[in-house]
């Protein structure tokens, strides 16, 4: 069991996203940074999709009831169990009664984050609902009881898949082996949606060229941009349609709001673009406050993207399992 | 020895870069050693068992890179004269997506790296090395 | 947005958007439910959810052949039958006004009608469910009366309690669960519309109806 000392500190349950119930107006939630979850899972022997604890605000503290194997990753928060330091994105081990506390991440590091993930040995263990334990804050299910976490709530281990699985190795996070930056700034990578062209040629320029500030009204449901507004070439009046995580809407402020992986399914703003599938955990590592690009892409290099992050969860896959079996033999 | 008068010998040596001052009297003992902007004071009885028993060296355990901060940090993992305990970890190996540590097997006092940061090893290569407390 | 044709568009890599041209009317939605259920067999969808006389079509992967499968959906639109689906017609007991209907005078202001008028107007239709989303259980209906069309409100409420009833513009709704909304809330049931428990886990599916029952109508 981890009990939760924490309070106010809206973390959630969430795995890698509950897809499949788009059809009854139900959307992905799931981590907002799914690399991220999906490594410390790696490190622990877990299947990629386990649930984890999603930590956006700081610091965070919790007390292992039973020994337990556990990991740290995204964004690297100083922790410590009891007074010793614990490395970020490492397999680590807790006794029964240590407290591990998050602090708040460092921004002086070689890559800025957000987001922390706790992962433990066997995954966290809620009920799946509708094919996923992550939380859904609207409508109230899934994760712990549909809701954020609060202190004294308690949750268990699943069943660990090796037993045996070693601790004290790490990984080097994919925000340093894959990197995208412009002018020094965080990027993620865009398509243009269907209302692209309802927007002016200077609107283009500025959406592609200028920085956007990630301002504090910014959550799992969506980012709120700051920058020079957007104008449309005519008024446009939308129909309700299905819309991702990812999808850049514009409303009539003219600055745009990037949904999120709690955003409605479905939306009536004019959208100009989406930020790709492969660069939706780069976005939610951005820290409120600071500023991303948009880079312009093609389906090809943004398939081609995707690959790339499949390939680095293939790579972290191998070396942990070379890891794990050359320890057996010794 | 009075405190007054190693507080001028502490700042004495901070402004120079002499790293060991040890003073040896009928009815004193002092080691000061020199850590970046700091200095310490060092107990005799360490001092002395530093010089003589001969530190530990800590060894690849495969090939790979040798990194002495965590690659998301930029200060080192531990500093030379600090207090290290069993199983910390005072360095890394890394090897294509993982990081191995490079632990203390025992108790000690981390001394130094004994390769670059970023350096290439080979299984066996030394380094890094302690002393036992 | 008036089209003349169909438009086909991206979501990222995650989904392909279909836009239907033309009016919004209950026989094109039609034709976009058999588009949606043909869809719903192909290789490279995992879900084929239709909107307001469009249907977004979720990718189990991105497929290769972008240009093949959008020739595909644009042939398959050009053939589609209008798909008349026959469900069920749910009664919602409706309280309108006072407490329930806190924009009723919004409505009333806009419109130029009495609150006798509107809810006349609003609970005399049957209302086809055209799709579903924007929360779980949420229904799209079509079929309303368009002297009640009141703009989206400027400034959206920050929450809306489960089961209020809502008018956006030309469409009238029900939430299905306390959330933000830009409608104009003109009152309340108490119909439960979502439950994970259940198989499906939805009260109404496309295809179904709402008919709302006068219950009550505060001044």
């Amino acid at each position: 069991m981890i009990e939760i000392l924490s309070s106010s500190a809206l973390a959630t349950v969430q795995d890698l996203g509950r897809l499949g119930a788009l059809r009854w107006g139900v959307g992905t939630s799931g981590a907002m940074d799914p690399l991220a979850l999906a490594a410390g899972n790696l490190l622990l022997g877990n299947d990629e999709g386990a649930a984890g604890i999603e930590v956006p605000v700081f610091p965070f503290e919790v007390r292992f009831d039973a020994d337990c194997a556990f990991a740290v990753t995204g964004a690297d928060c100083m922790a410590r169990l009891d007074d010793a330091s614990v490395l970020p994105w490492w397999a680590c081990e807790a006794n029964a009664g240590q407290v591990l506390r998050l602090g708040v991440p460092r921004q002086d590091g070689t890559w800025r984050a957000c987001r922390a993930y706790l992962c433990v040995a066997g995954g966290i263990d809620v009920p799946e609902v509708l094919g996923s334990r992550s939380t859904q804050m609207r409508g109230a299910f899934g994760g712990l009881e549909g809701r954020a976490l609060q202190r004294g709530d308690r949750l268990g281990q699943g069943k660990v898949c090796d037993s045996a699985h070693p601790v004290g190795f790490g990984l080097v996070p994919p925000g340093l082996a894959l990197p995208l930056q412009a002018d020094g700034h965080p990027a993620v990578r865009v398509l243009p949606a269907a209302e692209y062209d309802c927007y002016t040629e200077a609107s283009h320029a500025a959406f592609w060229s200028q920085p956007w500030k990630v301002t504090s009204q910014s959550d799992r449901y969506g980012y709120r941009l700051a920058g020079t507004p957007l104008e449309s070439v005519r008024p446009v009046e939308m129909r309700s349609h299905g819309i991702v995580p990812g999808v850049i809407q514009v409303p009539a402020s003219g600055q745009p709001i990037i949904q999120m992986c709690d955003a409605q399914p479905s939306g009536g703003y004019p959208k100009i673009g989406t930020v790709i599938e492969a660069d939706r955990w780069r976005l939610g590592q951005i820290p409120i406050g600071s500023q991303i690009r948009f880079i312009e892409t093609t389906w090809d290099e943004a398939v081609d993207a995707l690959e790339q992050n499949r390939h680095w969860l293939g790579e972290a896959r191998r070396w942990v399992g070379l890891h794990g079996s050359s320890r057996a033999r010794t | 020895m009075q405190t007054d008068d190693v507080r001028q010998l502490s700042a004495w040596l901070a402004a120079t870069d002499i790293e060991l001052l040890e003073l040896r009297g009928p009815d004193h003992h002092l080691c000061l050693r020199r850590e970046g902007e700091q200095v310490v004071v060092v107990a005799a009885e360490e001092q002395a068992q530093e010089h003589a028993e001969p530190p530990l060296v800590l060894s690849a355990v495969s090939v790979g890179v040798f990194l002495q901060n965590h690659p998301l940090r930029t200060e080192a993992l531990v500093r030379r004269g600090q207090q290290v305990r069993a199983g910390e970890v005072l360095a890394l190996l890394k090897i294509g997506a993982l990081l191995l540590p490079v632990s203390a097997p025992q108790d000690g006092i981390a001394l130094r790296p004994l390769v670059a940061h970023g350096a290439t090893v080979g299984f066996g290569t030394p380094l890094f090395e302690m002393s036992a407390l | 947005m008036m089209r003349a044709s169909p438009t086909v568009s991206l979501l990222g890599t995650s989904a392909m958007l279909f836009e239907a041209p033309g009016e919004m009317e209950l026989a094109v939605q039609q034709r976009i439910w058999m588009l949606a259920h043909q869809a719903q067999d192909w290789p490279e969808v995992r879900e084929a959810v239709p909107g307001m006389n469009n249907v977004m079509l979720s990718f189990l992967t991105p497929p290769k052949q972008l240009d093949e499968l959008r020739t595909r959906l644009l042939a398959a639109w050009k053939s589609a039958q209008p798909l008349p689906l026959q469900g069920r017609t749910i009664e919602l007991p409706v309280v309108y006004g006072g407490d329930a209907g806190p924009h009723m005078a919004d409505v009333v202001a806009h419109t130029g009608l009495s609150v006798d008028e509107i809810v006349e107007r609003h609970s005399t239709p049957v209302y086809p469910v055209y799709a579903l989303g924007s929360h779980p259980g949420y229904c799209y209906l079509g079929g309303m009366d368009p002297r009640i069309a009141t703009p989206r409100r400027k400034v959206p409420v920050v929450s809306i309690p489960g089961g209020a009833v809502s008018i956006g513009g030309a469409q009238t709704g029900v939430s299905a669960s306390a959330g933000p909304s830009g409608w104009n809330t003109i009152g309340s049931t108490t119909m439960r519309f979502f439950d994970p428990a259940q198989e499906p886990p939805v009260l109404l599916q496309p295809g179904d109806s709402i008919r709302f029952r006068v219950e009550k109508v505060i001044l």
